[in-house]
């Protein structure tokens, strides 16, 4: 897989170069721009990894929700350390997904979506109806300890990466291929004694212990959480990510998180145009180039390679 | 003596339905359905559209359950077994419809019939071009599903189910839409599918010249239920069953 796959390497450069960056640079924007951007490209990612098996899960927006709060919980009320906090985060949503995924993945298609908008709701209010985790206004005071303090931007950026290369190495894998299996026709698995809601399940726990431990990363790296961090939108975003950087290859997400969260810093500026600027470059995207920015490169390479023949 | 009865069929039962029912709502699709399938036989199942044999196909897998009566496999009881448990125990099926991986590699397809098993990389890939160039797929193994001529997309769906390892290979129309020549290789592969790898066959067909031509023994289903059984001549000769097909000459 390395030996074939230059972009690969290519991809394992940028991210070296932006743990580097997140290590050296003084502004601290600056940083938290890069712990930000790696944190969309994983619910992108990880959204892009349940479409694998053919379901739009919005309850990507709760099972990142669930890592941030076991994170900050474990931290804040407990005063469990450090790694451990951060190690839960993607166990308990992991664990809550496994549970979550084994009774709704019996249903497909907008049954799903609509299940997993409901599920991901329904969470939120409970965050919001909890006074012991801070109801409203959510939780405060995850720090990272002392010593990491300064270079924790740097391991939020490490942490994300490798999730993503993570991810990327699943999809190549014999399980990837079984998940594509399953979306193209899944009568095929059952019929050679393969378990199809088993595999959906685990495809769901993979995709969501890798936003929980975005969820983790992004309480340290916030020091505050609220339960209007992780409404159903935040599943909406994503698959906006996914659909302008391309769904077809791996690095589509993660291109398409980059772009816009940098001019979503742009056009935070015009308040109540942002979403509407977020609809438009949807719509133009599916229309103009639906394969996405990366899409986009594979066909002016195409026209590349034709014009040097 | 039929050509049939001559040939080396008809060992151990190892598939055997008891008075096997399935309602969907009011509708009757199988009903009071025994028969049995023999180790090493090349049985056919035939009748006419919507007599219950795809019904009972998905009975025999597991993709649907039975609303009464027995399945037995290899003298265990299976009846109401899940897809996975069934093909597992050594009888696998293939589709009518859609019946591929049209999204994926020929090489990735056949490799999904590999799964269930415990194998190092190298043993499955081995495993894919043995069954690929059984089943004339070993020059394609790259080429999109959907993209093959439709001659081999009926035979890399065959191929799945081989990969895959079982004793019984149930085909649900694997003949449809063939040229003559390549009736003639298919019926050629299930004969030696039998008679060198020991798998017993169940062939759901309409093409009644090469049932005639492939299977031991033909059962005729008619409205969900057994209408005749025995020799291909034999029922190809009974008036039930062509009164079934052509209706009453008045």
């Amino acid at each position: 897989m390395w030996n074939r796959s230059p972009g690969l390497w290519i991809c394992v450069a940028l991210a070296v170069g932006a743990v580097i960056f997140a290590l050296l640079a003084t502004n601290p924007y600056n940083t938290s721009l890069v712990v930000w951007i790696l944190t969309n490209a994983v619910l992108a990612s990880a959204l892009r990894f349940v479409l694998q098996i053919g379901e739009l899960n919005i309850a990507t927006a709760a099972f990142f929700g669930i890592g941030a709060y076991a994170t900050s919980i474990t931290a804040v009320f407990l005063g469990w350390p450090f790694w451990l906090t951060l190690l839960l985060a993607p166990i308990v949503a992991g664990a809550f997904s496994a549970l979550f995924g084994w009774v709704t993945l019996r249903t497909k298609g907008p049954y799903f979506l609509l299940i997993s908008f409901a599920v991901t709701e329904v969470i939120r209010l409970i965050y919001t109806q909890t006074n012991a985790i801070g109801g409203n206004s959510g939780l405060i005071g995850m720090f990272p300890p002392m010593a990491i303090d300064a270079y924790y931007p740097a391991l939020a950026v490490a942490l994300l990466a490798a999730t993503l290369f993570v991810l990327y190495g699943v999809e190549r894998s014999d399980l990837g291929r079984l998940f594509k299996a399953i979306e193209n026709n899944d009568a095929i698995p059952r019929s050679v004694g393969l378990n199809v809601i088993y595999l959906k399940v685990l495809c769901v726990v993979i995709a969501s212990a890798a936003v929980g431990l975005a969820g983790g990363v992004h309480a340290y790296a916030n020091n505050v959480i609220a339960p209007s961090d992780f409404t159903y939108f935040v599943a909406i975003l994503a698959l906006a990510y996914v659909k302008i950087g391309g769904e077809g290859h791996p690095f589509g997400p993660v291109l398409g998180a980059t772009v816009l969260t940098l001019v979503g810093q742009w056009v935070a500026g015009i308040s109540a145009w942002e979403n509407i600027f977020y609809g438009a470059v949807i719509v133009v995207t599916l229309l103009v180039f639906p394969g996405g920015l990366v899409g986009l490169a594979a066909r002016a390479r195409g026209l590349v390679t034709r014009g040097a023949r | 003596m039929s050509a049939a009865a001559s040939t080396p069929a008809g060992g151990e039962v190892i598939l055997r339905a008891e008075k096997l029912e399935r309602r969907f709502g009011g509708l009757t699709a199988v009903s009071d359905f025994s028969f049995e399938l023999r180790e090493g036989e090349i049985l056919g199942l035939i009748g006419p559209n919507g007599a219950g044999k795809s019904t009972t196909f998905n009975l025999i897998s597991g993709f649907i359950r039975p609303s009464s009566g027995r399945l037995f496999l290899k003298g265990r009881d299976i009846t109401g077994a899940s897809a996975k448990k069934i093909s597992r125990l050594g009888l696998v099926r293939t589709f009518q419809h859609d019946s591929l991986l049209s999204e994926m590699s020929v090489a990735d397809n056949i490799l999904i019939g590999t799964y269930h098993q415990r194998l190092a990389h190298d043993k499955r890939m081995e495993k894919v071009r043995e069954v690929a160039s059984m089943t004339g797929l070993a020059d394609h193994l790259e080429t999109i599903a959907g993209n093959l001529p439709h001659g081999l997309q009926r035979m890399l769906s065959i191929a799945i189910a081989l990969a895959a390892e079982p004793q019984i290979l149930c085909l649900d129309e694997p003949l449809t839409g063939l040229q003559g020549a390549e009736v003639g290789a298919a019926l050629d592969l299930f004969e030696r599918l039998r008679t060198k790898h020991g798998l017993t066959i169940l062939l759901v067909e309409h093409n009644m010249r090469a049932v005639m031509r492939a299977c031991d023994r033909v059962i005729v289903l008619n409205y969900g239920r057994l209408l005749a059984e025995g020799p291909p001549e034999a029922v190809s000769r009974d008036e039930t069953v062509i009164e079934a097909y052509l209706g009453r000459g008045r």
